[in-house]
């Protein structure tokens, strides 16, 4: 996975910030854009399960888990087969915001920002290589718990069935707050 | 047979996966395989036997997760499963030499700073199961990827127990764990702690553990222990496809680099350790003289210590006001903020001092530490002239720090230099004692040769003590 330029235009958008901004706000937020991707270290997983109906909600087959709420169903609509997604960038990134949350604040916000938009492109890069192990299956988009009506307690659940703490270090505590916080967890429909 | 006259043959055999052949044998788990020990007895007693007659030295008793957090939602405690795992597993070395493993995982919390558990509950977590599992021959902790963790459970079982302590913790292949700690940092600190193996087991395969493994080698005098996965699993049906004889074969590589205690983990079965044994019959171990050069470390940085290292030391009240304010007022962030100014600005080791009249001394250092330890990289030098509060730091100190400091006194050396062997830390002596800093250079050293006497029969390393001759400013007298 290469990535080498964060999408400014959506960290942009996590910092509240609309139209153009000033050119020293650019500038700072390039310098620690740069520093962004020189520390995280990506870390992933995925793995194909079967889903069945069951009383109106979907059972992980041969699992303990269920995936339960309206919108996930309509949005696995018409899908035999799920494929979970875990993806981190790592604590390492956690760090450097914390570190910048006690020298200038400034830059934690950006951070933070630039952080939450590199780890969707993270997920992108991994739906790609999804998409090439599951030649020809149509994917819909990655649908994660907190969305909808599915609830963000399932999160627990499905880090544990994915074994996320012991195959990419990524925790789920007993709020549901994924750490290291720049975390994702997702389930993707196949058809 | 006794476990030390076990680690005088020439290799030592542990055992293969428990999880894999469970799953083979399609026995169903639910969230907790270690109540099969209680439900499934007949199986995992025959998992046992299986490996004892493939060769295995060491059998490791099915009790991994068997800690209160994850036995959470078991109808069974800590201390039924455990001692059951332990009876299953001697049951199958009654007549043999094979000793049985307490099998310790992690805990599955994540420990502060990260997250929120303290290295207090984590201490008493694995505090009970080792009592639980006071009927085992050997203590293994393993598949461990924060240094703070291992460290509560190596102290709890020094603590609780006084059987041999074999550890090992889960690498990727960059040579870090998931939460940046080196295989340096590993060895330096468990070393230091008393433990009596020392290696990597999981996450990776025999040949993507043969770089880990050499740099391992150049850090630790122990015996070193490798329990790799059959390989890496496929990432879309997580099944693993190496034969037992590539994965013996592989194993064979790393036997130049002082490799003694060898078994498998995830994806190995019997027969992989059977193809093991066959392999090594040939083979002889090698026991290394390595020259490991002085270091301390936090988890994620090691400094070797063989030129002049830069320790900065703004963390000290003597003389300013602001940092005294920030203790009076409780004021960490500050702290904080001189520690990272200090390490931008060349520090290469951090001195940490927080004693001032009108502070509780214990609890700001403690507090200090587990926030420093959070946000700066480098190791620290533990500073107070309190043996309690040097002790306490030491204990929760994640990593080899330095002692600031023991001198020639008795009551000094009598109080600081056992911690500091207890805790693996080096120490700074000052040349004085009871009558102040001696005026001639000969007198100094005289207090350093007592200093350094006194720490050598406590099993202190000689590279381990920093002599600090006491250079005084030259209008000061």
């Amino acid at each position: 996975m290469q990535i080498d330029k964060i999408n400014i235009n959506e960290a942009l958008g996590y910092m509240g910030i609309h139209g153009k901004p000033g050119l020293d706000l650019l500038k700072e937020i390039e310098q620690i854009e740069k520093e962004l991707l020189k520390t995280y270290s990506p870390h992933y997983l995925y793995e194909k399960h079967g889903i069945e109906s069951e009383n109106g909600n979907l059972r992980i087959s041969n699992t303990p888990v269920l995936l339960c709420g309206k919108d996930i169903t309509e949005h696995l609509k018409g899908c035999k087969d799920i494929v979970l997604l875990a993806a981190t960038l790592s604590f390492k990134v956690d760090n450097l915001i914390k570190s910048y949350q006690i020298t200038d604040m400034k830059k934690a916000v950006i951070a933070d920002a630039l952080a939450n938009a590199l780890i969707e492109q993270v997920c992108d890069a991994i739906e790609a290589e999804i998409r090439i192990s599951c030649k020809g299956a149509a994917m819909t988009f990655r649908y994660s718990p907190g969305y909808g009506d599915f609830d963000i307690s399932m999160q627990k659940s499905l880090s544990m069935l994915l074994n996320t703490q012991k195959r990419i270090g990524v925790f789920v505590n007993d709020s549901y707050m994924m750490t290291p916080s720049k975390s994702v967890i997702a389930v993707i429909g196949l058809s | 047979m006794e476990f030390n006259k076990l680690i005088e043959k020439n290799f030592i055999y542990l055992d293969g996966a428990m999880g894999t052949v469970i799953q083979k044998r399609g026995l169903k788990i639910n969230n907790v395989p270690e109540e099969l020990n209680i439900t499934n007895s007949d199986d995992i007693i025959d998992i046992h036997r299986q490996y004892v007659n493939a060769g295995a030295d060491i059998i490791y008793a099915n009790t991994f997760g068997a800690n209160r957090c994850k036995l959470q939602k078991s109808r069974f405690s800590v201390q039924e499963i455990v001692s059951k795992a332990i009876d299953n597993a001697k049951s199958v070395c009654i007549n043999t030499n094979t000793l049985v493993a307490l099998d310790i995982g992690p805990i599955g919390q994540l420990l502060e700073p990260t997250g929120y558990f303290s290295f207090e509950e984590a201490y008493d977590v694995f505090k009970e199961e080792i009592i639980a599992g006071k009927d085992a021959d050997v203590i293994v902790i393993e598949t461990m990827t924060d240094l703070t963790e291992i460290k509560a459970a190596v102290l709890a079982a020094k603590e609780n127990s006084n059987k041999p302590i074999i550890c090992t913790m889960s690498f990727e292949n960059n040579g870090r764990t998931f939460t940046g700690c080196q295989i340096s940092s590993m060895a330096v600190t468990l070393e230091g702690l008393g433990i009596n193996a020392i290696g990597i087991n999981c996450s990776l395969g025999a040949d993507e553990m043969l770089p880990l493994i050499k740099e391992l080698a150049t850090w630790t005098t122990l015996p070193i222990v490798i329990k790799p996965n059959a390989g890496l699993p496929d990432p879309i049906t997580g099944e693993y496809s190496i034969s037992a004889q590539t994965f013996a074969d592989q194993l064979a590589e790393l036997v130049p680099y002082g490799l003694k205690f060898v078994g498998g983990c995830c994806g190995t079965t019997p027969e992989f350790i059977k193809t093991i044994v066959s392999k090594f019959q040939n083979l002889k171990s090698v026991k290394l003289n390595t020259e490991i050069p002085c270091a301390v470390c936090s988890p994620t940085k090691t400094v070797i210590i063989n030129r002049p290292t830069i320790i900065g030391e703004r963390l000290n009240p003597t003389g300013k006001k602001a940092l005294k304010e920030a203790l009076l007022t409780h004021n960490i962030d500050y702290i904080l903020r001189q520690a990272i100014e200090q390490v931008e600005a060349g520090a290469e080791i951090l001195d940490i001092n927080v004693g001032i009249p009108g502070v509780d001394e214990k609890e700001i250092m403690l507090s200090s530490l587990r926030e420093l330890q959070g946000v700066v990289d480098v190791p620290l030098q533990i500073d107070s002239s309190s043996p309690a509060v040097i002790e306490a730091a030491l204990r929760k100190y994640s990593g080899k720090a330095i002692v600031n400091s023991v001198n020639g006194e008795d009551k000094s050396l009598d109080s600081i230099l056992p911690v500091v062997k207890k805790y693996g830390a080096a120490v700074v002596a000052l040349t004085l004692d009871e009558n102040g800093i001696p005026k001639t250079s000969h007198e100094r050293l005289k207090i350093a040769e007592k200093i350094i006497k006194r720490a050598k029969s406590y099993g202190i390393k000689e590279s381990d003590i920093f002599v600090d001759c006491l250079t005084l400013t030259v209008s000061a007298e």
